[in-house]
C-alpha cells in the first residue's frame, strides 16, 4: 500500500494506492472517492461487541469499511469530518491510544478497539478512549493542526487537545490552580509523565462549539 | 523570551519559549500545550493596578474576567503553546514603547509580561450593529500575539483609511481615527449590510482580517437549535 496525504494541514486528504489483493480498512464514512475495482466490505471486524463498544462507548462508527482492490494501482481517496490535520504512523506489534474520533484509516493488521479510561475520562472526551494494536499502517486525525510533542519526564496538555498518545506515557488530571481553579472554573490538563510521544491538537471543536453558542435564535415564548 | 509561529496552514498557533523570569500573559484558555516547569497563574490584572476593575471591564467586552499568567518555576527553559479558537492565522506584533497598539476584543492573544493591557469601551455607537465595540490597549514593550479569522493584511496607513469594524484585528496608537457609517447615510449604511466602519487618519499601520467572526456566527447561529 502507498500512501500520500495531501493539502496538509489545513485540509488533509488521504490518497491511498492499492496492489492487487491488497486491503486497507477505514472509519465508516471516510471514504470521498475510489477507483472502479475495489469491493468494500462491511463489518464490524471483531464481531458486534467490538463494533458496539467502538460505537456506543469511543464514538467511532459501529462498521468499519474494508476496501480490497481487484486490480492493481487502485486509488482511495480518504477525507476526515473536520479540517484538518492527517498523520501517519507505522506500528510494528504495538500500541497507541487515541481521542475520541481521531482514527481514520488503517491497513488491516491494525485494530481499533475502545479501552475504558477510567472515571478520569470522565472531564475528558467520555469514559472511553480508543486503543489501537497490531502490525501495519495507522493514519489518525483531528481539528486543527497536529503538533507532535516528545516527552521526556512531563508536559502539559489542555483537556481535549491530546490526539493521541503512546503507551509509554501515562497521564493524570489536574487543574491550573487547585483552589482558585475550584471557583472559577480553570482549566483542566492532561499532565502526561514518562517517555514518549504526544499528538497535539491546534484547535478544539468545543471550543469553537462554545464559540458559536451566543449566535444561536433565543426561543420565543408563543 | 521567543516565539514561534506554528504551521503554515489555516490553523495556527504559537509558541512562546520563556527563560529565567520571563513572564507571559493570555486570555485564559487560550493555553494548548506547555512543559511541566510552567506555572500557570490566574490573574485579574496584567502590568500595573487597578486589578479588579479591569477583570469587570473585561468581562463587558465580552473577554473573560480572568487572565492566566505564565513563567517558569525552576527560571529554566520552559514553553507555552497559545491556540485562538476560530481558524486562521496568528501574528506576532513587536512593542516598542513608542506607540501603544489597539486590539479588537477578540483579536489579543496574548502578550509579553511587561505590556500593561487595559480595556477601553468604544462608546455606544457600537450597540447599533451589535458588534463588539471594546478594544484592548497594549502599553509598554514587548511581543503581543493577535488572531485573525482567516488570513491577515498589514496596511499601513499614509493619509486616510477606512475599514468595517469587523474585520479590525489591530492598529498602531499612533493612528487617530473616527467610528461612522459608512456610506452617506444611516439608513443606506444600514441596507449595504457593512455596519460600521472606523475611518482612520495619521501615520500607522492597521491589521485586517480577510473574514468577520460575527459574520461567521450570523451564518451558522440560526441553523443551530434555539436557546431557552
Amino acid at each position: 500500500m502507498r500512501h500520500e496525504i495531501e493539502h496538509t494541514p489545513s485540509y488533509s486528504l488521504l490518497e491511498v494506492t492499492l496492489d492487487a489483493g491488497e486491503s486497507v480498512v477505514s472509519d465508516a464514512g471516510a471514504m470521498a472517492w475510489m477507483d472502479h475495482g475495489i469491493d468494500v466490505k462491511t463489518s464490524t471486524r471483531g464481531g458486534v461487541l467490538k463494533g458496539l463498544k467502538r460505537a456506543l462507548l469511543s464514538g467511532e462508527s459501529f462498521f468499519q469499511n474494508t476496501y480490497t482492490a481487484r486490480r492493481p494501482g487502485v486509488r482511495i481517496g480518504f477525507a476526515p469530518g473536520p479540517a484538518g490535520d492527517i498523520r501517519h504512523l507505522h506500528l510494528e506489534n504495538q500500541e497507541l491510544f487515541l481521542q475520541k474520533g481521531a482514527y481514520l484509516v488503517s491497513s488491516e493488521g491494525v485494530r481499533c478497539d475502545a479501552k475504558f479510561d477510567g472515571l478520569r475520562g470522565f472531564f475528558n472526551e467520555g469514559l472511553f478512549i480508543l486503543r489501537v494494536t497490531g502490525t501495519g499502517d495507522l493514519f489518525f486525525n483531528s481539528f486543527g493542526d497536529i503538533q507532535e510533542v516528545e516527552v521526556d519526564g512531563e508536559y502539559v496538555v489542555d483537556n481535549g487537545y491530546a490526539v493521541a498518545w503512546e503507551p509509554s506515557l501515562s497521564y493524570r488530571l489536574s487543574k491550573a490552580r487547585k483552589i482558585r481553579s475550584f471557583l472559577f472554573s480553570d482549566q483542566i490538563l492532561l499532565r502526561f509523565s514518562g517517555r514518549g510521544r504526544v499528538w497535539v491538537q491546534s484547535r478544539s471543536p468545543h471550543a469553537l462549539a462554545s464559540w458559536v453558542y451566543p449566535f444561536r435564535p433565543k426561543r420565543r415564548n408563543d | 523570551m521567543q516565539i514561534e509561529i506554528l504551521s503554515r496552514g489555516a490553523f495556527r498557533s504559537a509558541l512562546v519559549h520563556l527563560e529565567g523570569s520571563d513572564t507571559f500573559i493570555s486570555e485564559s484558555g487560550a493555553m494548548f500545550r506547555a512543559s511541566s516547569n510552567v506555572d500557570i497563574d490566574v490573574t485579574t490584572r496584567t502590568k500595573g493596578k487597578g486589578g479588579l476593575l479591569r477583570g469587570v471591564k473585561r468581562l463587558l467586552g465580552g473577554e473573560s474576567f480572568f487572565m492566566s499568567k505564565y513563567r517558569t518555576t525552576d527560571g529554566g527553559r520552559g514553553e507555552v503553546g497559545l491556540a485562538p479558537t476560530l481558524p486562521g492565522e496568528v501574528h506576532e506584533i513587536t512593542l516598542d514603547g513608542a506607540s501603544e497598539w489597539i486590539t479588537a476584543g477578540g483579536s489579543y492573544l496574548g502578550s509579553g509580561g511587561d505590556i500593561e493591557i487595559d480595556t477601553q469601551f468604544q462608546g455606544v455607537k457600537g450597540f447599533f450593529t451589535g458588534e463588539s465595540m471594546f478594544f484592548m490597549v497594549a502599553r509598554g514593550v514587548g511581543p503581543m500575539l493577535v488572531s485573525a479569522f482567516g488570513t491577515v493584511r498589514e496596511l499601513e496607513v499614509d493619509g486616510e483609511l477606512t475599514i468595517d469594524t469587523s474585520h479590525l484585528v489591530a492598529y498602531e496608537g499612533s493612528l487617530q481615527y473616527t467610528v461612522g457609517k459608512i456610506a452617506g447615510s444611516w439608513v443606506q449604511s444600514f441596507l449595504s449590510g457593512e455596519g460600521l466602519a472606523i475611518h482612520f487618519q495619521g501615520r500607522g499601520r492597521v491589521y485586517v482580517q480577510s473574514h468577520a467572526p460575527s459574520e461567521f456566527g450570523r451564518r451558522l447561529g440560526p441553523l443551530l437549535p434555539q436557546r431557552g
